[in-house]
């Protein structure tokens, strides 16, 4: 059973001007066995939030219980923690057995039951029995390609037998096409081994990916925590709402009249619901993703009027930029719906898909 | 982006969790050799300057404090003036012009060479430099000399003394042959450093050799350069070896500073005046190494030169 | 303009003599000590007359010769054990715990390291040596040479430690090494080149300096080979060339053969991070 909790955690770097709050007296719940992402943009403090719970970061105030015991003050190595390093930090100088070995020879396990362990972590993970792993073992770093080191990085950490396991931006060092056959290869050793896990990413798809649940964070605040269908579906404010998706939201500024909002000269229906709750010419902003719009040719009743910008090949789709108004948005079609260029649409958000944010918090 | 943008506090700074109490216990033995060996004899030193001290007879028993004296002595000493513009000619000639600008020469010419005409030119010129300092002494000597000379032989001047007539040639002739190495190294790692895609776009552009030292290789090595010329501008105004070949004679002719605090501690006795002249040295010294460090520190935009090794 | 051809030619002949030239420079005054020690009459221009090993066999008779040898190897050994272990471990302390103004004190000392090396101070440090009764002593010259290495090889090392990425040692951090773990498993093996680079500088400075020992040391038993390459005189007070040629190749063989070994083992390299 290990929850990891923090209370009230806050740390501040002193700086030249005063100090930067990295985090903001947080608290955070993360459940036994749960792959958990920290997300947001560079500088949100999520770095310094997993360093914390790994020990390598003293918290200015606030609290770290791992397990049932209160860690705040647990020197690094004594947590139970075991931490993959974005550069992997494999020790040039070690073989991989060696550097699987490390955390047991720290701790004078005998080398016959070292040896033993690297086998069984370095069959975990992969690193045997195939004829591309022939002498790895014996191989220095170095010698090894970017996902191999990955994977030795992983054995060292499974091999220390941790109670949790702390990933910074595991998967930002590999190339694109190996990223996401590693993203399958780490989601499904999370789930055999269901250890607590913590993970770093400025990568948005990835935590959408990896993660039962993810923590959206900026200027040292958690500012959205829930399951990746949460996040994706219903952003709880525009900064979540723009740094969610791989094709960003439209966020379209508009007032309300008469129930009904009025976007770049458009009158759109809000979310259900919401329509009677709004008062009159209140200042709105409408979020509606470009992949939920049905996009026609034809005059349809409250869409949006638009010409044809740009259009993107996705491969199985286009990204259109329509110009309505002089607003721009975005929406997604089919390959086989490719307008002309310079075309007049129709774009009709769908309305159990829209969102209406005021003062940037979700109101419905 | 983890490191770089993580704000750099204390915890960044020990990684390793030393903690102060243990970095002072592990720096304590060379911190507490170089007070007692290093410190303590600089310190007395620059006491005796502010003395009469002699190496033998009644001052040396019982030095008397004169103050400025020995300064003012030396700064009015023409010797003094002589000896230090011979210097300067040193330092201008052997290691700023000769070291320096060779040590690149070689390292541009050898940059893109492979096999044993590389080797040999590299494995000579280290050779040079870690040969034990009286032995090449000796080997100028040899090579100089008036009667059975092999320059002489080579050059077919007989009867040439070339230590006597050309003393400060000589001995700046000596100090390139010596001290070439270093600079050598130095450029060919930086010349690793200097990206083969712009040495490519300047050639496409029709940049000739002189223009892509100019305009690529110059400013990516720029700091190299700084550092390779403060570290052998020092070393070679502290340099003593000169003496093993022309005694600093004739005349005085290839007196240099450090010959000259020899003449006149060690030979002449008077401890005193000599300290006093090394001081003016490490004076000279602070000087020049602030000129480069204030170079270094205005190509990085104000930031503290934090990684300049010898 | 000229044809291409030409003038690719030219500089293929002018690069080849600038070579040529350069390898006779640093080559010519070599030669004395490639043949000189092998020739039976040996004077001071190069040539072999007739071809001896002769000068070698007077030279392992000569009372003082290879004791000094055995003498140099302890003193270098000796200094560059200290230097290396003392520099290593207080450059990696400076170059992790912050320190207000250790740049200024490193570049302070390193300034202050080339007075105590020059004449000037061979009184105090005599002085010295005198009160710690450490005249003739070997560990005395071994703590005046390092003391006057230990900045300069501080600085050489913290600019290896600077360079090392944290990450390893935050990992072994967290894997329950102590910091003592972290730098006997992780910062020395990595920063080897560093350790090696400064055991050849060490080494080689110690083996061809001749003022230190020669003031601090007494008894001729205990002279290294600088001092006894003075002492070769013939009976009529000249130089004695024999022996002379013959000690200093013996004399020069060790450091090279160091330099050899270090610079194929590990690469001999003066900057972990000059590179900026």
């Amino acid at each position: 059973m290990t929850q990891i909790r923090t209370a009230d955690l806050t740390k501040t770097f002193a700086d030249a001007g005063g100090g930067v709050t990295a985090l903001d007296a947080l608290t955070l719940t993360i459940e036994d066995g749960e792959f958990f992402a920290l997300l947001g943009p560079s500088g949100c403090g999520k770095t310094t939030l997993l360093r914390t719970l790994a020990g390598l970061e003293t918290p200015s105030s606030g609290a770290v219980y791992i397990g049932e015991a209160d860690m705040t003050r647990t020197p690094a190595g004594k947590r139970g923690v075991a931490m993959v390093f974005q550069d992997y930090a494999l020790f040039p100088h070690m073989t991989v057995t060696e550097n699987i070995a490390y955390p047991l020879r720290v701790r004078g396990v005998p080398k016959a039951q070292q040896r033993e362990a690297v086998l069984a972590a370095a069959a975990d993970l992969g690193l045997t029995g195939t004829d591309t792993t022939v002498g790895l073992l014996d191989r220095r770093p170095e010698a090894l390609s970017g996902g191999q080191q990955q994977r030795v990085a992983l054995a060292r950490a499974t091999a220390a037998k941790p109670s949790v396991f702390l990933f910074d931006e595991p998967l930002s060092n590999l190339d694109a096409r190996l990223r996401l056959e590693a993203r399958t290869f780490l989601k499904r050793l999370q789930r055999e081994l269901a250890v607590t896990t913590v993970f770093v990413t400025h990568d948005q798809a990835e935590a959408l990916a990896l993660a039962d649940r993810i923590a959206v964070m900026q200027s040292g605040r958690i500012r959205q925590l829930g399951t990746p269908r949460e996040v994706y579906r219903r952003p709880a404010n525009t900064f979540v709402a723009s740094f969610i998706g791989s094709t960003p939201m439209n966020l379209l500024e508009g007032v309300v009249r008469d129930g009904r909002v009025l976007v770049a000269d458009s009158e759109i229906a809000p979310p259900d619901g919401t329509g009677e709750r709004l008062a009159e010419r209140a200042a709105v902003v409408l979020g509606a993703r470009p992949e939920y719009f049905r996009v026609s040719p034809d005059p349809l009743d409250g869409a949006f009027r638009g010409t044809v910008e740009v259009a993107e090949n996705l491969g199985s789709s286009l990204l259109l930029t329509l110009d309505v108004s002089g607003t721009a948005v975005q929406v997604v079609v089919a390959e086989e719906d490719e307008p002309e260029p310079r075309a007049t649409v129709w774009a009709l958000p769908r309305a159990d898909r829209t969102l209406l944010y005021a003062d940037g918090e979700l109101v419905g | 982006m983890a490191r770089t943008a993580s704000p750099r506090g204390t915890d960044t700074e020990d990684p390793a969790g030393l903690g102060r109490a243990r970095a002072a216990a592990i720096s304590a033995p060379a911190l507490l050799i170089i007070a007692a060996f290093l410190v303590f004899p600089a310190l007395w030193t620059l006491y005796l300057g502010t003395t009469d001290y002699r190496l033998t007879g009644f001052a040396a028993r019982h030095p008397r404090g004169v103050g400025l004296q020995n300064y003012t002595n030396v700064i009015q000493d023409p010797d003094f003036h002589h000896s230090l513009w011979l210097t300067v000619e040193y330092v201008l000639f052997s290691a700023v012009l000769g070291q320096a600008l060779l040590g690149f020469v070689i390292a541009w010419m050898l940059r893109d060479t492979r096999g044993w005409l590389k080797r040999l030119i590299e494995a000579l010129v280290l050779l040079a430099w870690i040969l034990p300092s009286s032995v090449v002494a000796f080997l100028w000597v040899a090579m100089l000399d008036r009667g059975s000379g092999t320059l002489n032989a080579l050059l077919n001047t007989p009867g040439t003394a070339w230590a006597i007539e050309h003393p400060m040639a000589v001995i700046v002739v000596f100090n390139i042959w010596r001290g070439t190495a270093f600079s050598m190294l130095l450029y060919s790692a930086a010349l690793t450093g200097v990206p083969p895609s712009q040495l490519a776009t300047a050639r496409m552009f029709g940049a000739n050799s002189w223009q892509q030292l100019r305009d690529v290789v110059f400013p990516h090595i720029r700091g190299h350069i700084l550092t390779n010329l403060l570290l052998i501008s020092l070393w070679t105004f502290n340099d003593f070896t000169p003496y093993q070949i022309t005694a600093g004679g004739p005349d005085g002719k290839s007196e240099i500073l450090p010959v000259y605090i020899y003449q006149t501690a060690l030979f002449d006795g008077q401890m005193g005046l000599g300290a006093a002249i090394s001081l003016l040295m490490l004076l000279i010294n602070l000087v020049v190494a602030l000129v480069y460090l204030r170079l270094l520190r205005e190509r990085r935009g104000g930031r503290k030169p934090e990684r300049v090794a010898p | 303009m000229k044809d291409p051809t030409v003038r690719a030619v030219l500089a293929k002949i002018g690069r080849y003599t600038f070579l040529s030239v350069l390898l006779g420079f640093f080559a010519l005054p070599m030669l004395w000590l490639a043949s000189t020690p092998f020739n039976a009459h040996p004077t001071l221009d190069v040539s072999i007359s007739s071809f001896t090993l002769h000068n070698f066999s007077v030279l392992l008779k000569d009372p003082y010769a290879l004791p000094s040898l055995w003498n140099s190897l302890l003193l270098a050994g000796g200094t560059a054990l200290l230097t290396v272990g003392f520099a290593a471990a207080a450059a990696y302390a400076l170059s992790r715990v912050r320190i207000p103004g250790r740049n200024g004190i490193l570049y302070a000392l390193l300034l202050l390291s080339s007075i105590v090396t020059g004449t000037a101070a061979m009184v105090p440090l005599f002085e010295l040596a005198f009160k710690l009764h450490l005249i003739d002593s070997r560990v005395g010259v071994i703590l005046v040479f390092t003391g006057g290495l230990l900045p300069a090889a501080i600085f050489i090392l913290k600019d290896f430690t600077d360079n090392m990425p944290r990450s390893y040692e935050e990992s072994a951090r967290v894997f329950g090494a102590s910091p003592f773990q972290i730098m006997r498993h992780i910062v020395l093996p990595m920063i080897r080149p560093g350790l090696a680079t400064v055991t050849v500088w060490a080494v080689v400075n110690v083996w061809s300096n001749f003022l230190i020992p020669y003031i601090l040391i007494r008894n001729p038993d205990k002279y290294p080979a600088s001092v006894v390459l003075y002492t070769f005189y013939t009976e009529g007070g000249q130089p004695d060339l024999a022996l002379i040629s013959a000690f200093s190749l013996l004399y020069s063989i060790p450091v090279v053969l160091l330099y050899l070994f270090v610079s194929h083992r590990y690469g001999f390299r003066f900057h972990g991070g000059i590179k900026r």
